[in-house]
């Protein structure tokens, strides 16, 4: 699909910014340069999304992203490691968009190859010709003909049948420049039949604003199992969109759940395709917002085939001025019985200023399915606050106590400890900056 | 110990407290009866600082504190504790965690040491057995997915842990299996001491054959009218609020 442009805009100074870095690259194999040349096309017509497009309605990146970012050059930081304990996880790092080759160690890994989309274009152009050349994204925006259009890098993962991999693989996202600018990276994530592996985004604030726009593909052949997570430092000036693109073979299991912290405008956007019978997505996150924090969470699961279950639970916590939105479709095909498809949204608004959009859709064209929603936004339970006040516990430490209850249900959807452990340890520590400033 | 004077207490602008008197002293036990709107749950969430009841003449002195210039959370750690008629369910909090925060909250309020995990254990462990607290309660959310029964013995469990020096047990009776009555009354009678007093707010009068009263107290429209020893109880069972309230007039 193709979106077509709504009205013909001036093009701002930003969309004009990212037009003029566009262009072929000289490794590009022929059927990259035509979708590349295709892609910058489709970018030109469109500009950037705004809200008189229905999927991007309460996130308008046109009215968000005046000036523009540029294209970041390479960096120069000697990254420090994320994690302290040694063999707990795998660190990848991502500097400036490119690909840092020194942080892929590949002897770390059995039965996964690990190379960056750079080595891939000349060793393994085929691979990226199968994936990338053929991704058919459910929902398919400016933004990511954008990214096609300027990617350079990223990191490409394929798991042979069977392969198992014990430490989730953390891919660190960091910016070094002063000046404002644009990183654009697609990653290629293949997990071979019954392969079990867990990734980590995480997506670090960086030394200036800056922007990031990263495009994930992901294969699940059959019974194979990927649990992703995203953790988003997204400092007040800039933005962050990710699109996470997964297609589940046969009884296949999808693990993604986010952590949003903030951002002149984040929105992490997450496409399941149900290709296979028995396969299992299980979608979370939690949006924590502060100040003018714009953030955005949009699921899509489309259900082309009998007997697949899709689960989701989400969370927002804000105050201040910060705006949250979620957006999830569930689509059933016809012939896509037994589907078994529920979402929950719950948001808690601590100031009179907070606002969150909600916009569920269920499109279902088959009989026998389950399918349920459910939304709800308000403020913190008073007679909850009293009871647990009524006991001694002060205000303060009463309404974090609770404020930190809401998200447990998300917090339990992540499998995987190490990430557990770092999600709760961040969410604890911006609630307690939220709930601190605010009963000030 | 307890010493309320000439108590009006309004909510949303009307007024339920209409100049209300009770003197407590240490290690008494109290019951206050009345009919439904009497103005009895109101004196439990006036007593324990609730939001939206207002004091607007007289004064609640607390051990030689004014109780008013207190928080809700000042006057749990000063030792005012209140059992809910319907305890609150609250998902997503850990009940061992709420209640070593409660326990460790109020320690730190009066300067005390906390509590560590070791010794916070054998507490709650011991109490748990006494009130047949099971631990897969302990281990879930507070409350919920309890019964109402559950509920209660939980309240009890909190009250043990917390050793207040006021009890106030708001109709904690309501809805309770005759062994979790016992269960309840066991609670407060063992809390019972010199320094322990208790405020058993009921409509009935079985709850204070298990708990036995030193005095007994009638509440109608928003005062006390007519005060006596445990008989009083027997008496209102057996001819009813009315009575006694037009006879107190």
């Amino acid at each position: 699909m193709t979106l077509k442009p709504v009205k013909s805009a001036p093009r701002s100074d930003a969309e004009s910014l990212y037009l003029s870095a566009a262009g072929a690259r000289a490794d590009d194999a022929p059927w990259l340069a035509a979708l590349r040349k295709q892609a910058t096309e489709e970018f030109s017509q469109i500009g950037l999304p705004h809200r008189r497009m229905e999927a991007w309605k309460y996130t308008d990146l046109r009215a968000l992203d005046r000036a523009g970012f540029a294209p970041a050059q390479a960096g120069t930081t000697v990254v420090p490691p994320l994690a302290h304990g040694v063999g707990e996880i795998d660190e990848i790092v991502i500097l400036n968009g490119l690909v840092v080759e020194e942080s892929l160690r590949p002897e770390r890994f059995s039965g996964i190859t690990i190379m960056s989309i750079r080595t891939a274009l000349t060793e393994a152009p085929q691979v990226l010709e199968n994936t990338i050349g053929a991704a058919r994204p459910l929902d398919r925006s400016s933004l990511y003909a954008l990214n096609l259009s300027l990617m350079n890098d990223g990191l490409v993962l394929i798991a042979e049948k069977g392969a198992s991999h014990p430490r989730p693989i953390v891919l660190r996202y960091v910016n070094d420049s002063v000046e404002p600018t644009s990183v654009h990276v697609r990653n290629v994530i293949v997990a071979g039949e019954g392969a079990k592996i867990t990734l980590v985004e995480n997506r670090e604030a960086g030394t200036g604003a800056n922007f990031l726009n990263a495009v994930t593909d992901l294969r699940l052949a059959d019974t194979a199992q990927v649990n992703h997570y995203k953790f988003d430092q997204c400092s007040s000036e800039s933005l962050t969109v990710t699109l996470a693109n997964a297609d589940l073979g046969a009884e296949a299991r999808y693990e993604n759940v986010g952590l949003s912290l903030g951002g002149k405008a984040a929105r992490v956007e997450t496409q399941v395709r149900f290709s296979g019978e028995g396969g299992l997505a299980r979608l979370g996150g939690v949006l924590a917002g502060e100040g003018r924090d714009h953030i955005d969470h949009t699921t899509l699961a489309r259900h082309d085939v009998p007997g697949c279950a899709c689960e989701e639970e989400f969370r927002a916590i804000l105050t201040d001025q910060a705006r949250g939105v979620f957006q999830g479709q569930i689509s059933v095909a016809p012939n896509a019985q037994k589907t078994d498809s529920r979402m929950l949204m719950r948001g808690l608004l601590l100031s009179e200023d907070a606002s969150m959009r909600c916009k569920p859709e269920l499109e279902i064209y088959a009989d026998d399915v389950k399918c349920a929603h459910g939304t709800s936004v308000g403020n913190i339970d008073d007679d909850a606050l009293f009871y647990m006040m009524s006991r001694g516990i002060p205000q303060i430490e009463a309404r974090a106590l609770l404020v930190e209850a809401f998200s447990k249900d998300v917090v339990e959807l992540i499998t995987d400890e190490w990430v557990r452990q770092q999600f709760t340890r961040q969410l604890t520590d911006k609630l307690g900056r939220i709930v601190g400033d605010w009963s000030s | 110990m307890l010493e309320v004077r000439n108590l009006h207490a309004s909510v949303g602008g009307t007024e339920i407290l209409k100049g209300l008197n009770l003197t407590m002293k240490p290690g008494e036990v109290h019951a206050i009866m009345g009919p439904n709107g009497a103005g009895k749950s109101t004196l439990a969430y006036v007593l324990a600082g609730r939001d939206g009841y207002d004091v607007t003449e007289g004064s609640i002195s607390f051990c030689g504190q004014d109780l008013c210039k207190l928080n809700v959370d000042e006057r749990a750690a000063a030792g005012v504790f209140l059992a809910f008629q319907y305890p609150l369910e609250i998902p997503g909090v850990p009940t061992m965690t709420f209640l070593r925060t409660a326990v460790n909250a109020q320690r730190k309020a009066r300067g005390e040491k906390e509590m560590d995990a070791p010794s916070f254990l054998r507490l709650i462990r011991e109490k748990s057995k006494m009130f047949k607290v099971e631990d897969k309660m302990l281990k879930r959310p507070l409350n919920v997915g309890f019964s109402g029964g559950e509920k209660k013995r939980m309240e009890v469990l909190q009250m043990a842990a917390l050793e207040p020096k006021l009890a106030i047990l708001d109709e904690t009776d309501s809805g309770l299996d005759i062994d979790s009555l016992r269960i309840v009354a066991e609670g407060v009678n063992a809390l019972r001491s010199p320094d322990h007093s208790a405020l058993v707010i009921t409509h009935y009068q079985r709850l204070l054959d298990y708990i036995v009263p030193d005095v007994v107290h009638v509440l109608a429209d928003g005062r006390i009218v007519k005060s006596g020893d445990k008989t009083l109880a027997l008496e209102l069972e057996e001819h009813g609020y009315e009575a006694i309230a037009t006879d107190a007039a």
